[in-house]
């Protein structure tokens, strides 16, 4: 059978799960780390991990981080409530902080994709804050050049809608 | 009923506190505001429903896999529709696509646009409806606003569990400074006394929550602290503290973590000060340091002070205070706001402002307040 192959367990107990990204990058996580991920969670219910998870919408760098975040947050959700790790937690919102912090715009935006596709809502809650917090305080044309947005507008109609929300940003 | 609320208007003390919040409220205040998206739901459902047919055959699924779960989770929306239809063709040419345009925000599709637009304070959500059409179609629908506002609301009714009201001080009936304090709290609706000043203080002038400590500046000078989790009060031995006019009340505030106070002072005499016969006052800002418990001459404010009743404000990382006054039977009214940092020097600069006073009587100077709004 080619699925013994891909499915290891390890003395945990937790079965061993292979990603593999676009290029063909492969990565043995356990399941309790996949599982963050809702779609894979959904897969492992329905018993179609065997051969490996292709992940066609995901990189390999991309996929690198996401292990690494899931990694980092899988004893996370099982904890819940716990107060005895608290410092872990800090350590969390540290390696959290800095995972997103160093990022280029398109990589940023790309792990915004890959944990929407993934579906790991805390990924995306992060990335997203990320994205809205580069944009906070910035004029419209600040925004355009941070995220290379085109300007669409007529004339006439930008003059029109920035006079409406000029009292926002309009020193 | 809230005796709190008998207290005579002038010199009780009103503070909100905040409460450190409870530990899951404060891990989800991080979380999604926005994101009760029921379009992620067919796509975690998506590969449940396809499960069945492939597990007939072994060989073959390593290559049934990738385009079943392609379409289930293709971008619907947007810019990024179109990239779906190279599909066909294997995952690389996507991978290439994606990559040209990675550089925009408008790689995103359109309900991961609005989870980021959602998450914006209204200031910058504006200047976002601003910066282009498929952002102002997004930000003006319905159904965004919709999802805005029960987020906030959701946010606000959270915020309150971890606010409460503080009350202290005052005159009472035979004019007489009062020593007691209640605390209002919002989750049982209740208010409930407070142990009283530890020390004869005189009339509490003003307070602020800095911390874990409600600090009541008193007109005796005296600096006496409550510590909310442990519930009572001492008098914080501070270093001399700045003299000051009795004329202006002092006022404390709390601004990025640090205990601040403005009273009006006399200016400081220049050394060869025999030329300046005519001393001016001037308000000033003073820091007290928490640790060493000295007071520290932060800076002065520009204007001469005309008000007995200017109002201040704290926001995040600024102080704002409004002075107005009566002169030749018009008001006016004056903005100045001070950055309150580690690298700043602590100048106060003067906001622009639209002549909201042109009406204002003279009354009107007297009752004004002013609050920081978080946008």
């Amino acid at each position: 059978m080619a699925a013994a192959a891909a499915e290891a367990t390890i003395d945990g107990g937790g079965k061993m799960i292979i990603l593999i990204s676009a290029d063909g990058k492969r990565f043995e996580v356990t399941e309790a780390v996949a599982s963050q991920s809702q779609l894979i969670s959904n897969m492992i219910e329905d018993d179609c991990t065997e051969n490996g998870v292709r992940l066609p919408n995901v990189d390999g760098d991309i996929l690198t981080m996401v292990v690494d975040y899931c990694n980092m947050h899988a004893g996370d959700a099982a904890a819940d409530g716990d107060t005895t790790k608290a410092s872990s937690t800090e350590e969390l919102k540290k390696f959290d902080a800095e995972l997103v912090q160093a990022l280029e715009n398109p990589v940023l935006f790309k792990l915004i994709l890959a944990a929407n596709f993934l579906n790991i809502k805390s990924l995306l809650d992060m990335t997203c804050q990320r994205v809205a917090d580069m944009m906070s305080g910035k004029t419209p044309e600040q925004m355009r050049e941070t995220f290379s947005i085109e300007n669409d507008f007529t004339p006439e109609e930008e003059a029109a809608i920035r006079q409406e929300n000029a009292w926002a940003f309009d020193d | 009923m809230p005796r709190a609320l008998q207290r005579s208007g002038s010199n009780s003390l009103a503070a909100l506190l905040r409460a450190d919040p409870p530990p899951q409220a404060a891990a989800r205040a991080g979380g999604c505001r926005v994101c009760a998206c029921d379009e992620m739901d067919p796509a975690t459902a998506a590969p449940r429903r396809r499960a069945p047919e492939e597990k007939d055959d072994d060989e073959e699924e390593e290559e049934a896999v990738p385009p079943a779960a392609l379409q289930c989770f293709s971008w619907k929306k947007g810019a990024a529709a179109a990239r779906t239809s190279g599909v066909g063709d294997g995952d690389r040419m996507m991978v290439e696509e994606v990559e040209a345009a990675a550089a925009s925000l408008s790689v995103l599709p359109d309900d991961l646009m609005e989870m980021v637009l959602g998450r914006l304070p209204l200031a910058s959500l504006l200047a976002a409806r601003c910066a282009c059409r498929r952002w102002r179609d997004l930000t003006v629908a319905p159904q965004f606003m919709r999802m805005r506002r029960v987020a906030g609301q959701e946010e606000e009714r959270r915020a309150q569990q971890r606010l409460a009201l503080i009350a202290v001080g005052g005159r009472g009936r035979w004019d007489e400074p009062l020593v007691s304090g209640e605390i209002y709290d919002p989750v049982t609706d209740k208010w409930f006394e407070i142990a009283g000043f530890p020390a004869d203080v005189g009339l509490a002038c003003s307070g602020a929550v800095c911390g874990q400590m409600f600090y009541v500046y008193c007109e005796s000078d005296t600096l006496v602290a409550y510590h909310l989790d442990k519930g009572f009060w001492s008098v914080i031995q501070t270093s001399r503290p700045p003299p000051r006019l009795r004329d202006y009340a002092p006022t404390l505030l709390c601004c990025s973590s640090r205990l601040l106070m403005l009273c009006v002072s006399w200016c400081d005499r220049a050394g060869n000060g025999a030329a300046s016969r005519r001393e001016r006052v001037v308000r000033k800002l003073f820091e007290l340091d928490l640790g060493s418990r000295r007071w520290g001459e932060a800076s002065s404010h520009p204007d001469a002070p005309m008000d007995l009743n200017a109002a201040f404000a704290a926001g995040a990382d600024t102080v704002y205070a409004v002075e107005m006054f009566r002169v030749f039977g018009k008001v006016l009214d004056f903005v100045t706001a001070c950055r309150v940092s580690d690298t700043d020097d602590h100048r106060w600069r003067r906001l622009a402002r639209n002549n909201a006073a042109a009406d204002a009587d003279a009354m009107s100077s007297k009752l004004k307040s002013m609050a920081v709004l978080h946008l």
